[in-house]
């Protein structure tokens, strides 16, 4: 599917006028210099499975591009070891890092490129736009995404709306083992001290506490009280993942449906049941992704953004 | 005081028109059922965030006088239906049970 | 308002934190779920509740809520009182029912 129809298909633009390009945009930017070689391009291509590398000057500022297209050209005409300076495209066409959805799109649109560089108002290059970029934006502006059988590979292929960051280690980790409901809560006590240590505002703290200790209260009531949870907390954002081995949600829409809940009556005595769980963490986290299904586990991925007070 | 007292001084809207004439003589805050079943007092205001259909049960069972749903929280079709069959009045504060409870306690409810 | 104060208006006596009496209150809170309560995001509130489990004082902790009255004149299980202790929550216990704690509270100008 592509992007461009997937968008059109969507026709709610309003849904992500929040969005600008720095929001959508990848920061981990690899970029050369004009005097650079065109092997070096070529290598870096390969190395970091990408279609384009900006070109900036000693000052970070974009002036150029050069894509697939140049070096297959480049390595047609014996070319490689010219300087990138000698094959890049200078006309780049470049977005603002405030520029809206609505312009990220068009500019898709027109120009059928599949990246942008990024820059700041002094030209300064900040990040690149891809279109997976776009989408990752999309999913992760939606509140929740329920993505689960065959309704994941259809919207989704092989997408991933859960941080990549989780699969190779993460800055906080505890494992929910609870029985009754007695140490329920232990594990997002740890994570708040965990966030005040790193030096997070009393605010974001504060969201990410209550939304980690709702999320954790559900894997005690309904999911056996064996889970986990876990945290990157860096460059102001903190990411909390709590995973269980289910018996998982069958309707997302309904379980964040405030007041909706299968909690037991003996829960609901407890002050909990109440089925307001995922509908605070909704309400207080800046991004929020959900997987699961009917008897599968449950992964639940909550974004707190410390600039977003 | 009577209901219809109640529904003006705490300035609810009524979801379901009961018995508004019946009188109301205590006041109980709670959202555990069965805490109310086993504490209230019948004739009482019972202000609550609870939305579960079980309320009317228990409100019904203890003879609760009117249902106070707090924070703008309001009722699926069904519980006001079972609320309207059995002329329990239901209204809906956009205010705290703290702050509905302070209120009706203000007047004089004890 | 000073817990001082919530001690004296409530008949309340103080399970943990007789040190912290001084502190204050600007708001109250009164809820038997504790969702609830974690929807309602301010620190300076005085939470008031039936419950006795170590989860309002998890809850307290989550928002930084300074203080705990328990009403229904429920006994705090030792646990409990050890982990507010632990977390540095004042719990407080009155006799009152719940809607003639707040009431009290709300009459003499602690607001919601």
């Amino acid at each position: 599917m592509s992007l461009e129809r997937s968008v059109e298909a969507l026709r709610y633009l309003e849904l992500f006028s929040n969005l600008d390009a720095s929001g959508i945009m990848s920061t981990t930017v690899h970029a050369l210099h004009p005097e650079d070689r065109v092997a070096a391009a070529r290598i870096l291509m390969r190395e970091k499975s990408i279609s384009g590398v900006p070109i900036v000057d000693a000052d970070f500022r974009l002036v150029g591009l050069i894509s697939v297209s140049k070096i297959i050209e480049a390595l047609a005409d014996g070319r490689l070891a010219d300087s990138v300076d000698s094959v890049m495209v200078r006309d780049v066409i470049s977005l603002h890092a405030h520029d809206t959805f609505e312009t990220i799109l068009s500019c898709f649109q027109r120009f059928k490129f599949g990246r942008f560089p990024v820059v700041e108002e002094d030209g300064k290059l900040v990040g690149m736009i891809t279109d997976t970029d776009v989408l990752s934006a999309i999913i992760r502006s939606f509140y929740s995404v329920y993505v689960h059988d065959q309704r994941r590979t259809m919207t989704l292929g092989s997408f991933s709306a859960l941080s990549k960051e989780f699969e190779n280690s993460a800055d906080f980790v505890y494992d929910i083992s609870c029985i009754g409901l007695e140490n329920a809560g232990e594990g997002s006590a740890r994570l708040k001290v965990f966030l005040q240590t790193k030096g997070f505002g009393e605010s974001v703290v504060r969201r990410a506490s209550v939304c980690a200790y709702e999320a954790e209260m559900n894997v005690c009531i309904h999911a056996g009280g064996q889970g986990s949870l876990r945290a990157i907390a860096r460059n102001g954002e903190i990411i909390v993942r709590v995973e269980d081995e289910g018996p998982g949600i069958e309707n997302i829409d309904l379980a964040m449906k405030e007041g909706w809940s299968t909690a037991t009556d003996a829960i609901r005595e407890m002050g909990f049941g109440a089925g307001m769980g995922l509908a605070n963490i909704r309400r207080f986290s800046d991004h929020l992704v959900i997987i699961s299904g009917k008897d599968k586990p449950t992964k639940l991925e909550m974004i707190f953004l410390a600039g977003k007070e | 005081m009577t209901v219809h007292d109640v529904i003006d001084s705490v300035g609810a809207d009524v979801a379901v028109d009961g018995d508004t004439t019946r009188l109301v003589t205590s006041g109980y805050t709670c959202d555990l059922l069965s805490e109310v079943i086993a504490k209230a007092a019948p004739g009482s205001a019972w202000a609550t965030i609870q939305t579960h259909v079980n309320v009317i049960a228990v409100a019904a069972m203890v003879g609760i006088s009117v249902v106070i749903v707090c924070e703008g929280r309001t009722c699926e079709s069904d519980v006001v239906e079972r609320a309207a069959k059995e002329h329990l009045t239901i209204l809906y504060s956009k205010d705290s049970a703290y702050v509905v409870s302070g209120k009706l306690y203000v007047l004089g409810l004890r | 308002m000073k817990l001082t104060e919530v001690l004296e208006i409530t008949g309340a006596t103080c399970v943990v934190g007789e040190q912290l009496a001084d502190i204050e209150v600007h708001h109250a809170f009164a809820s038997d779920l504790m969702s609830d309560v974690l929807a309602m995001s301010r620190p300076d509130t005085l939470l008031i509740t039936g419950l006795t489990t170590p989860q309002i004082i998890r809850t307290a902790q989550m928002l930084d809520l300074p203080a705990i009255l328990v009403v229904r004149g429920k006994d705090v299980p030792q646990y409990v009182a050890d982990l507010a202790r632990t977390t540095g929550i004042v719990v407080l216990t009155t006799h009152d029912i719940m809607y003639v704690a707040s009431g009290k509270l709300y009459a003499r100008g602690l607001s919601g």
